[in-house]
């Protein structure tokens, strides 16, 4: 009768506390598995989500944060708010450069011109329509690209519906090439492989005679564009959610360009516009002049996976030395948007380590007071001559054994169990959330692409095998420990006393 | 003069009676030998059960040496002196009540060291039997034999461990007359069939009249009653 063979028996001949050990872990077992399961099926409904969505991580002005310090800070003059410049954009690629398969930001640009037309959308009344012909001509946005596969089509806000999108050397030699809606195309009669004549107008910023007076022209100039391709904006999950403002409609009037050509195009107003200006006015100019040197942000990082969102983060975290800025990826948005489901799993941690930490100390209990109850065997033990590490070994043994028997009964329970506690903490959760305001930049690869509906939909109870095993870890974790806390008893049985 | 098996050498013993140390035994000395049945006769109180404890290493010595085949009781760790030199036997028994009589009798075969036979459950079996457990009452829980029976088993359990002493205290307390004397004579039969070292504590003057050696505590001294 070795220590093992003493255990099975003692789990299988006192059946009456085998049965209440297994009760104890059985319902422990259902608490601690619906924790896992439920933990488990949120991380994998987001992680399911996530995957499906552009491995992108976009670098931007952390404004909430810029908001929250200019309240606490007397002078906000004095915060260093500065965007990072090409070198530590340098570095922060370097930092990365494991995960990063491109990366892309977008020169902001307009340009006024008659030569061109809006597309107006047919359902939109024409009062709420842009901007009237005021005889300056119409304004356009302008929107670079650092690569041909630029964020927008990264993303699949949009395809090339029509020609083709920019070649490298088109981008590196910052070549007068666009691409724009087929909407705004078919307006203005334009194919891909057309050449456009655009005439950009400079006109005084200072109204002399107040708003109603025409603005004096400074300069025009004329610009050669080749539309290389035309965009099909495609739905964006979620967005019907989210308000259509000025962005939505924005796009189908942006000529999208390279950020060279952009820059081009900054120098020439520039320089337009710096003979116009006072003197002090030119100063400010030519500090403005510097942002030139920065990367309009966000910039966004291509990885090559969206696997690698987490470890590019965590790579490229330590080498941002600027404070208001941020990483931000689609993983901060599935935390607000399906906060209903997030809230549950963190209450569910919660309620996981209660569980945890009370199974212990009644587990504890209860075997210590079954251990008071074998005190005459205990003993015999020790009459025998049997080493405590022994004995504590057997009982260790009996309680694992009787514990991975409930957790096992607990396996085919605990789904059942944790389905309907999702189902139950979802009812009570909040479920009209506030709306998630969508960035009003089209270009913002983060913007959130789903909702709380779709998301509730991919949500279903599920089990992997690591949480099957770590569930197992637990439950055999817990019982090993509070036996061995009870055992504490043994060390300090004395034979004599019991037995003589 | 041979080692002997067991030898007492100026043992005292003491209980803590507040600041007073209450002596219960005093400067004992005697011997123990293989192949002999020993009982000690006392008055209650008079320190028997103290001294089987003190001798089956179940409590601490205080003062004095025991020596066990020569080898003082400080040189062995208390544990092992019970697993490998003592095997007691006690007024209520003391087997796992979950176990069969087999079984009991084989735990105590798994925690010693000393040199068992490989087919320990046939060895178990036979030593059952020879103490008049027959091998479907060695198959029951120990809980449904009879108190002689229980006894025996616990006799057997003492032996299986190839020990040289078996301690008995009081062993026949809780078994009537006929148990009593079948008991004894088993005591008597390890003791000069089977060349152990029988010390058993008894009230019973009849039982000392089977004895090779009669020794009595009186007032903490061991003395030898001729
Ligand atoms: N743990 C203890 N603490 C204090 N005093 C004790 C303890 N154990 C025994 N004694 C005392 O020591 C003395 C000897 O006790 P012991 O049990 O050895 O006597 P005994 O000869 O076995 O008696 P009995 O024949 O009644 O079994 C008694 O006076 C008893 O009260
Ligand atoms: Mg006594």
């Amino acid at each position: 009768m070795n220590v093992l063979q003493r255990a099975l028996a003692s789990m299988t001949r006192k059946k009456a506390k085998s049965l209440i050990l297994l009760i104890i872990v059985f319902v422990l077992g259902n608490i601690m598995l619906s924790s896992l399961v439920i933990m488990q099926s949120v991380d994998s409904t987001r992680e399911a989500m996530l995957r499906e969505l552009p491995p992108i991580v976009s670098m931007q002005m952390d404004n909430e944060y810029i908001q929250e310090k200019m309240e606490e800070v007397d002078d906000p003059q004095e915060m260093d708010i500065r965007l990072p410049d090409f070198d530590e954009l340098e570095e922060i690629e370097e930092a990365g450069r494991d995960y990063i398969r491109a990366y892309d930001y977008s020169a902001h640009g307009s340009i006024t011109t008659k030569s061109l037309d809006y597309y107006q959308p047919e359902d939109e009344s024409t009062e709420r329509g842009m901007v009237e012909d005021s005889g300056e001509g119409q304004y356009f946005t302008l929107r670079g690209a650092q690569i041909p596969q630029f964020t927008l089509l990264e993303v699949e806000e949009a395809r090339v519906s029509q020609g083709r999108t920019f070649e490298p050397q088109e981008i590196e030699e910052g070549k007068p090439v666009i691409l724009m809606s087929e909407e705004l195309a078919e307006e203005n009669d334009i194919m891909a492989g057309d050449h456009v004549l655009v005439e950009n107008k400079w006109h005084e910023i200072d109204r002399p005679g107040g708003p109603d007076d025409e603005p004096e022209l400074i300069d025009a100039r004329e610009y050669e564009f080749e539309v290389i391709g035309l965009l099909d904006f495609l739905d964006v999950p979620g967005e019907e959610d989210h308000a259509h403002g000025m962005s939505d409609r924005e796009k189908y009037q942006t000529l999208y360009t390279t950020n060279g050509f952009i820059a081009e195009l900054q120098s020439d107003s520039m320089e337009i516009m710096r003979d116009e200006l006072p003197e002090e006015q030119r100063e400010m100019m030519e500090q403005q002049e510097d942002i030139v040197e920065s990367p309009q942000l966000p910039v966004n990082f291509v990885l090559n996976t969206s696997e690698d969102i987490n470890d590019f983060v965590d790579s490229v975290e330590p080498v941002i030395e600027q404070e208001y800025i941020k990483l931000s990826t689609q993983q901060d948005n599935f935390q607000q948007i399906a906060e209903p489901l997030e809230s549950m799993r963190s209450i569910i941690v919660y309620s996981f380590y209660i569980a945890v930490g009370s199974s212990i100390l009644v587990l504890t209990l209860v075997l210590l007071g079954f251990l008071k109850d074998r005190q005459k065997e205990l003993g015999i033990y020790l009459a025998l001559g049997e080493k405590k590490k022994k004995i504590i070994a057997q009982v260790v043994v009996e309680a694992l054994g009787i514990g991975l028997i409930g957790a096992t009964l607990a396996l085919f329970t605990g789904m059942f169990v944790s389905d309907s506690i999702s189902e139950m903490l979802l009812a009570t959760q909040d479920m009209d959330l506030e709306e998630v305001s969508r960035s009003s930049s089209i270009m913002d690869p983060t913007a959130p692409r789903f909702d709380l509906e779709g998301v509730m939909e991919q949500y279903s109870v599920s089990l992997s095998f690591i949480s099957i095993v770590s569930y197992y870890a637990v439950i055999a974790a817990t019982t090993v420990l509070a036996q061995l806390i009870s055992s504490t008893y043994i060390l300090r049985l004395d034979p004599k006393k019991i037995m003589m | 003069m041979a080692t002997a098996t067991i030898n007492v050498n100026n043992l005292s013993h003491y209980y803590q009676d507040g600041d007073y140390r209450r002596y219960v035994l005093r400067q004992v000395n005697c011997s123990f030998e293989k192949g002999r049945f020993y009982t000690i006769l006392g008055q209650s109180g008079s320190g028997k059960t103290t001294f089987m404890s003190l001798l089956g290493a179940m409590d601490t010595v205080q003062e004095g040496e025991i020596q066990y085949q020569g080898y003082s009781h400080k040189s062995l760790d208390p544990n092992s002196i019970r697993r490998n030199y003592t095997g007691m036997v006690f007024q209520n028994y003391n087997l796992i009540t979950y176990l069969t009589a087999l079984e009991n009798v084989m735990v105590a075969m798994e925690v010693t060291e000393n040199r068992v036979p490989e087919d320990r459950q046939n060895v178990a079996y036979n030593l059952l039997d020879y103490f008049g457990l027959p091998r479907s009452k060695a198959n029951r829980l120990v809980t449904r034999l009879s108190g002689g029976e229980q006894q025996r088993v616990s006799i057997a359990r003492a032996l299986a461990t190839n020990v040289d002493v078996i301690l008995a205290d009081e062993p026949t307390g809780n078994v009537d007359a006929d148990t009593e004397d079948e008991i004894v004579e088993i005591f008597k039969a390890l003791a000069h069939e089977h060349s152990k070292c029988v010390i058993v504590v008894t009230h019973s003057s009849e039982i000392a009249r089977e004895a090779d050696v009669v020794l009595k505590l009186y007032k903490g001294s061991m003395t030898l009653d001729e």
